[in-house]
């Protein structure tokens, strides 16, 4: 897991699983105060086992309120916990638009449903406009999506274990002394990245066509395309570029009206 | 005339009275009753004579050699006691003193708490004492301890050995458990039966270190199903037998194994070994350790046709170090802190190995509470982040 | 399933992590609150009716919940799915289950279901056909560019190279999935509550039936009949591919022999063997069924008991008997009025249970490179009864094995013969003469013989199977001459109280076992009479129960002995209840998966500034390089605590499976 820096804060596939998780691990003794036995061995089997989902489906607006109370008795305060982005909350001195706001990911609040299939005749009614893709809240002129509806695929061929990443690297080792280590390294990372290049393509729910298209493009990492991608809206993200270039698309940021706050 | 007479009788009455002691003590142990038809059915007393036959029975009683009781179904009867002791009761020096001594006497072998003594002859408790000192520095009744009531002082015969049930059996040593008699022993009895019950031979090597319940073959990943060709290949080859990939282990004995030691064999084992000299032990203590070793999941019972034996558990993950190989370690002070019954490893799950399956306050724990996951001291130790705080300061002025 | 306050907690925990946080929002509400319309859920959560609608698609899309339109009605009733919910924390090992035993393809495939949801066949299709496309363009360039790279390429190669390899393909590895029951069909009762599905089934019975209303005793009987008929005519609904498949009989016949030379993904038979297949219906939607994947992972759990037990070749024959034996078992825990209707046609199978397997199935299905003289020690044959060995039992064991025990005892006449049946020459002594000709030396000789003695295999697996026959914890039950077969209540009963016994032994240590096991043994005993059984001072046990009575391993009853009720005067009663054991231990691991999801939640906060700081554009990738080293070290701890905290969830649930599932 060391050296080969991962995803995002979830994830925690294989693929990163040193030597150090494979197989079982000795807690270290004492580690608890209340004598834990030495012989005890925790199996660190890794985390691969535990995909994580990062589909177009998913909302991953972590926007928890650390200060709100721990402990709630009331739906009112459920919600309080969950953080709104209304104007009252920007914080005027970052809200201004920065350089590095370039940078910053468009945390996705609602699931981009438009771009693909569902065997709608599942759902309720009630839900078929949604699925759609027809519920955005904005304006019919503003949609966009006009291509055809593709199911993607995940890019992640396979949850490698940690044992296989260990092994591949032990045997480029044997075979080449310390230079075929690093080679090995730097084709572990390699991989890595194009991992972690789909799935960027595919959260920031745009070009969800490409989704698949994009898969392992090494090169694929330029400023260039990334800039691409702030020219765009989505609509119905916050995104304080957007707002503050004028794209003033209240909907979203509902100051306080009868729907309460936008949901983050 | 009448004193003559007397003399006469009384004579007479000795003679009749050695002559029914002896006959007594013919027929049965210290512990008989005989009651009155049995004295006269005794052919001593002379045309069944009942009132000679009282007589006679007052004078040994006052001799001392024989102790009258009421018998629920019999009504009065006697039993004998030996001329030793009727010397030393003769020899006390009140009745108080007796009747203490002859209430530890009848006590017997189980002993008597002196609270018990005060109560039945309802003697006040410094008479008690006196009486219960004179007896002691006469070396007639000595202290003892019972293991059901460890805190009474208790008090029996000198000439008697604490019963079993005083004493606690032969686990016991002076009132006390004896857990090291009893691990040793044990420890024993468990080798003994894990050589026994289980076939001492060796076994290709796993490929690599077994992972969590290491699944063979088809359902292991396609990788280590590969390393399990080559290596099955090489134990197909008996040339390679020697290799170094074997290693030595306990396999479990074929069904129907009809050699599993029994409690009769172990108890001869442990006897002909002659481990316990001065403790007799029995098949039923034995049986006793067995059960224990069982209970304890270290060995199980098998039944192969009639017979019950017993066979280790998880054959496969018992130790394999010798016996006598560990006993030398143990006395170079190596492996002390290992059990003395080995014994395979016990299985673990996650619930034994997350600090929550042994958390001292997992009932308060809470999000939300003072004691939550959020702030769990546990967690942060077991996910090794206990030195984060104090690691973190010489890692950051490090130059960048 | 019980929905206590870990469990849903945990699930929606669970629904955040892969989901999200809107629909985990939702899916708590609809738990707290209970089946719930779009309107009341925005009364309850303040959302917008978009918010909720997107979220509820999400859930739905997943299956996460059930949801009811009554005809007519304006709005839908939703209802969370706590047991799908549940079981998204068992996707990595469903995946690394399918992954060994059908190969990396069909992984891929279930991985994209499993993330995807229910999923049309057609848009399936397309979506790998857009994948291998892809894939096969980018071949084309690779192939000038990276020439140089082929020393380090092996690898890289492969990875290029898209695990399914086309349409053909795909549609083989679905076919053999549903053959499987891994994956089956959704219907249009699929997200009926089970309330729902009995409340439409009653009503149709009802309405077909009993036009008139159920009166008297047999009309109730019939209606009864009619309703579990109609139950299961729901259920089998969703098996209506495997059904297709089956009737499309012969090539799955004729892939059956194939299957047996190993699993052919891309080999040069498999070309042959896709086009046998019947191209499936893309119009059709389908998901992973659960149920029958649990029957999988019991397997697992089983054989890895055995290798715990005896001992890894042991345990991989027993995998072998196991598979043969659960490939039509729908479910573990079979219902008792629906299921045992469903045999209706063979009665023989019914009474059987799981039914049987033979000796030459399971050696059939063997890896030749499998040794199966290892795993069990050597015995002389006279040392051995083989009339104990092989002993057969028709029926499954009894609940009060003393009557097992008491029959035993009464064979003492034909035990007697017992000495001269090892020259009736059973097959243990036959099959020894096989390998080792009648006139060799070695027979009756020294040690060293016996390692040259070889069994044939057939004989080598009876041994196996007889030993896992014999095994106290009822692995296997020798159900005929060479027929075998499992019953898993027994087998699973031993598995929960082992791991419920090393629970105790883990925390009370091994005297806390001994108590514990003396109790259950035992029955009620006496505080009294404890310590002379279990060879322990009086003052350690007492102490040992107080703190196991804490932890609810033991449990005791006061019975005074006169009215004034005083302590020296009343007895106390240890007793064990394992069945109140094992709830609080399933109850325990709940809130221990909980616990460590909460522990993430709250590193996740602590390290709020570096994951953002990850989530950067620039830094995605190339963490090592962007960040600086402190903030990387940071980051990198977190990655392991994440992953140490999601692997003890993951065996958390192992713990789950066997208290509630299996």
């Amino acid at each position: 897991m060391s050296g080969r820096g991962g995803r995002g804060g979830r994830g925690g596939r294989g693929g990163r699983g040193g030597p150090m998780m494979n197989g079982r691990r000795s807690v270290a003794q004492n580690s608890v105060p209340w004598t834990m036995d030495s012989d005890i061995v925790l199996d660190g089997k890794p985390s691969e086992q535990f995909p994580c989902q990062d589909s177009p489906l998913y909302t991953q607006a972590r926007s928890y309120n650390d200060s709100g109370p721990r402990r709630v008795y009331g739906q009112e305060q459920i919600n309080k916990r969950y953080g709104t982005v209304s104007r009252a909350t920007i914080d005027p001195f970052t809200a201004v638009p920065q350089y590095s706001d370039r940078f910053q990911k468009v945390p996705r609040t609602l699931p981009d449903l438009g771009s693909r299939p569902f065997a709608k005749e599942f759902f309720p009614p009630e839900l078929h406009a949604t699925l759609d893709g027809e519920d955005d809240g904005a304006p019919a002129s503003k949609k966009r999506r006009t291509g055809p509806k593709t199911l993607g695929l995940s890019n992640i061929t396979s949850y490698r274990t940690a044992e296989e990443v260990f092994m591949l690297e032990a045997q480029t080792g044997v075979a080449g002394g310390g230079a075929s280590l690093d080679k090995a390294l730097q084709l572990l990372n390699t991989l890595e990245k194009r991992g972690d290049e789909g799935e960027e393509e595919f959260l920031s729910g745009e070009d969800d066509d490409d989704w698949v298209k994009n898969n392992g493009d090494d090169e694929e990492e330029g400023d260039a395309e990334e800039d691409d991608q702030y020219e765009d809206e989505s609509g119905d993200d916050y995104n304080a570029e957007q707002y503050f270039d004028g794209n003033q698309d209240d909907d979203d940021y509902d100051d306080g009206g009868d729907d309460g706050g936008d949901y983050f | 005339m009448a004193t003559e007479n007397a003399a006469d009788d009384s004579a007479k009455l000795q003679i009749l009275k050695d002559a029914l002691y002896e006959e007594i003590r013919q027929h049965g142990s210290e512990t008989r009753l005989f009651t009155q038809k049995d004295l006269l059915d005794l052919n001593i007393i002379p045309n069944n004579n009942v009132m000679l036959l009282v007589k006679v029975v007052q004078g040994l009683c006052n001799d001392k050699l024989l102790v009258g009781t009421t018998n629920h179904h019999a009504g009065l009867a006697w039993r004998w006691r030996s001329r030793e002791e009727a010397k030393k009761y003769l020899s006390l020096p009140n009745d108080e003193t007796m009747m203490v001594y002859s209430i530890i006497d009848e006590a017997g072998a189980d002993g008597i708490w002196n609270r018990t003594i005060k109560n039945k002859l309802n003697m006040h408790e410094s008479v008690v004492k006196n009486c219960i000192k004179y007896l002691e520095s006469k070396g007639y009744i000595t202290a003892m301890k019972n293991v059901e009531h460890p805190n009474k002082k208790m008090y029996i015969k000198a000439s008697l050995r604490p019963s079993e049930r005083a004493t606690g059996g032969p686990w016991f040593t002076e009132g006390e458990l004896d857990t090291a008699f009893i691990q040793e022993l044990e420890g024993i009895v468990f080798e003994y039966i894990k050589t026994k019950s289980a076939y001492r031979g060796s076994q290709p090597q796993p490929a690599s270190a077994p992972k969590r319940g290491a699944i063979v073959g088809e359902l292991r990943g396609t990788k280590r199903a590969a390393a399990d060709i080559t290596n099955d290949d090489s134990t197909a080859a008996p040339s390679s037998r020697n290799s170094k990939s074997f290693r030595t282990v306990f396999l479990p004995m074929p069904a129907g194994y009809k050699h599993y030691p029994t409690v009769a064999e172990i108890a001869k084992f442990i006897h002909d070994t002659g481990i316990t000299n001065n403790t007799t032990l029995g098949e039923a203590d034995i049986q006793q350790l067995v059960d224990v070793l069982h209970y304890d999941g270290l060995i199980e019972p098998v039944r192969v046709n009639r017979r019950k034996g017993y066979r280790v558990t998880r054959a496969m993950r018992q130790d394999t170090v010798p016996f006598h190989k560990r006993q030398k370690d143990r006395e170079a002070g190596i492996g002390l802190d290992q059990p003395l019954v080995v014994g395979a490893e016990p299985l673990s799950n996650a619930l034994t190995e997350a600090p929550c399956g042994r958390c001292p306050v997992f009932d308060l724990c809470e999000e939300g509470g003072p004691v939550s996951p959020s702030n769990c001291v546990y967690f942060t130790k077991w996910l090794d982040l206990e030195d984060v705080a104090t690691a973190a300061a010489p890692v950051a002025s490090l130059p960048p | 399933m019980q929905v206590t306050k870990p469990v849903a907690e945990l699930c929606t925990l669970l629904v955040d992590e892969l989901h999200g946080e809107l629909p985990s929002r939702i899916f708590s509400t609809l738990v707290n609150k209970g089946r719930s319309t779009l309107p009341q859920l925005a009364q309850y959560t303040s959302m917008t009716p978009r918010q909720l609608r997107h979220g509820l698609a999400v859930l739905v899309q997943h299956n996460l919940l059930y949801h009811h339109l009554d005809p007519g009605a304006e709005f839908a009733f939703y209802e969370a799915n706590v047991e799908h919910a549940y079981n998204l924390v068992r996707t990595g090992k469903i995946l690394e289950m399918v992954d060994t035993s059908f190969g990396p393809a069909a992984k891929d495939v279930m991985q994209s279901l499993l993330l995807s949801g229910q999923t049309r066949i057609g848009d399936l299709l397309a979506a790998y056909q857009a994948k291998i496309e892809q894939a096969n363009k980018k071949v084309g360039t690779n192939d000038t560019e990276e020439f140089d790279g082929e020393a380090n390429g092996v690898n890289d190669d492969s990875k290029n190279e898209p695990v399914v390899k086309s349409t053909a393909h795909l549609n083989s590895i679905l076919c053999r999935l549903i053959e499987a029951e891994l994956i089956d069909v959704v219907h249009d009762k699929t997200f009926e509550s089970p309330a729902d599905v009995l409340k439409i089934v009653e009503k149709e019975v009802m309405d077909k039936y009993f036009p008139n209303g159920v009166k008297g005793n047999k009309a109730k009987a019939e209606f009864q009949q009619r309703i579990a008929e109609g139950l299961r005519k729901v259920r089998d609904e969703s098996k209506s591919l495997k059904r297709k498949l089956e009737q499309n009989g012969s090539a799955a016949k004729r892939r059956k022999l194939f299957s047996g030379l190993g699993v052919a993904t891309n080999g040069s038979g498999a070309q042959q063997d896709e086009e046998m297949d019947p191209a499936l219906d893309p119009k059709q939607v389908i998901r992973v069924n659960y149920e029958k994947c649990l029957v999988d992972l019991r397997n697992r759990r089983l054989v890895q008991f055995a290798t715990d037990m005896f001992g890894e070749t042991t345990a991989y024959v027993y995998g072998i008997l196991l598979k043969l034996l659960t490939k039509d078992i729908p479910r573990c825990r079979l219902d008792p009025v629906l299921d045992s209707v469903d045999d209706d046609d063979d009665d023989d199978s019914k009474k059987k249970g799981p039914g049987v397997v033979t000796t030459d199935q399971i050696l059939d299905n063997l890896k030749t490179s499998v040794d199966l003289s290892l795993g069990i020690g050597k015995a002389e044959r006279h040392q051995i009864s083989s009339r104990a060995a092989n002993k057969v039992q028709t029926h499954p064991p009894k609940k009060k094995r003393l009557i097992a025990e008491a029959e035993v005892d009464g064979e003492a006449s034909e035990d007697e013969k017992e000495d001269d049946e090892s020259s009736e020459g059973s097959d243990y002594d036959s099959n020894y003469e096989e390998t080792k000709p009648n006139g060799a030396s070695g027979i009756n000789g020294a040690n060293g013989v016996t390692h040259e003695r070889r069994m044939d295999r057939p004989t080598q697996l009876r041994q196996h199977l007889m030993l896992l026959a014999e095994s106290t914890q009822n692995f296997v039950r020798h159900c005929g001459p060479n027929e075998w077969t499992v019953d898993f209540e027994p087998v699973m009963k031993a598995l929960r109280e082992a791991e419920l016994d090393s629970v105790i032994e883990r925390t009370s240590g091994r005297q806390g076992l001994r108590l514990v096991r003396i109790l259950r043994a035992k029955g009620k005993l006496d505080e009294k009479a404890l310590p002379n059984v279990a060879l322990m001072r009086k003052s350690e046990l007492q102490q040992k129960m107080l703190e196991m009575q804490t932890a609810g391993f033991v449990h005791v009853q006061e019975v005074p002995r006169d009215v004034k009720a005083d302590v020296k005067k009343s007895f106390f009663l240890w007793y064990c209840d394992v069945e109140k054991s094992l709830s609080r231990l399933l109850e325990t691991s709940y809130v221990t998966m909980l616990h460590c999801l909460q522990v993430l939640e709250a590193l996740r906060r602590k390290e709020k500034d570096v994951l953002q700081t990850t989530k950067r554009t620039d830094v995605r990738g190339r963490e090592k390089d962007a960040m600086r080293k402190e903030y990387y070290e940071r980051y990198a701890r977190f990655l392991a605590c994440e992953r140490k905290l999601f692997a003890q969830v993951m065996r958390l649930d192992d713990l789950v499976s066997v208290l509630r599932d299996f």
